[in-house]
């Protein structure tokens, strides 16, 4: 993989043991995800999806790391876009830190090949909001209200690798 | 100015008026701020101190 396209980090008043699960237990997903589920297999090696709330698949991959509470690992392709599936795989990191009495939550975004800046709009648009939204149903129970498209800069970009 | 080198954006649920008071009230920004005090008028062309709890 090369170096990162992304990366956010994000700090949570929680224990690395309630940030794992949230991140991996679907009860959680589905509160702060855009109402996805994650369908995870507990070894690297397993396989990796997020599911819709109408059960289309949004995102599937592998798990490359499974280490809690410190740090999980999956590769990631775009599934319910037919432009985006046969991109090559992104790697998705998230790495979980103790810091004082919070945790310090780091995502990073890995690409294989030289991927067009507007394909990346969609993750550095989603992320803060998936990650605020998770930070605050660990620190408050509820999610945050929001409502987001695909960015244009994306729906271009997809449009453009077609041509 | 250069183009920026550090962006970082978050959603938090409340009001803009609330995030604005955050960023510029003392009592809110001590708090944030890891206790250091903000000195400033907030006006355009003022100047901008922050000073560390002990002053």
């Amino acid at each position: 993989m090369n170096k990162p396209k992304f990366v956010y980090v994000i700090y949570i008043a929680s224990t690395p043991e309630k940030v794992w699960e949230a991140l991996t237990s679907p009860d959680f997903t589905k509160q702060y995800f855009f109402g996805r589920t994650i369908e995870i297999e507990p070894q690297a090696g397993g396989s990796f999806i997020l599911r819709m709330p109408d059960g289309r698949v949004d995102v599937k991959g592998n798990v490359v790391e499974w280490s809690p509470p410190r740090r999980l690992s999956v590769t990631w392709t775009v599934d319910w876009m037919p432009e985006m599936r046969d991109l090559p795989e992104c790697l998705v990191t998230y790495d979980i830190a103790q810091a004082g009495e919070s945790v310090r939550l780091t995502m990073t975004e890995a690409h294989q090949w030289d991927v067009p800046e507007g394909l990346l709009a969609g993750g550095r648009a989603g992320w803060p909001a998936i990650l605020s939204s998770l930070k605050s149903v660990l620190e408050t129970g509820k999610p945050l209200s929001l409502k987001m498209e695909p960015p244009k800069e994306m729906l271009e970009a997809l449009q453009a690798l077609k041509r | 100015m250069n183009k920026p080198s550090f962006v970082y954006v978050t959603f938090i649920r409340a009001s803009a008026d609330k995030v604005w008071d955050a960023l510029t009230v003392p009592e809110f920004t001590a708090k944030t701020w890891f206790g250091m005090r903000h000195e400033t008028d907030w006006k355009p062309g003022s100047p901008w101190r922050l000073l560390f709890p002990d002053g």
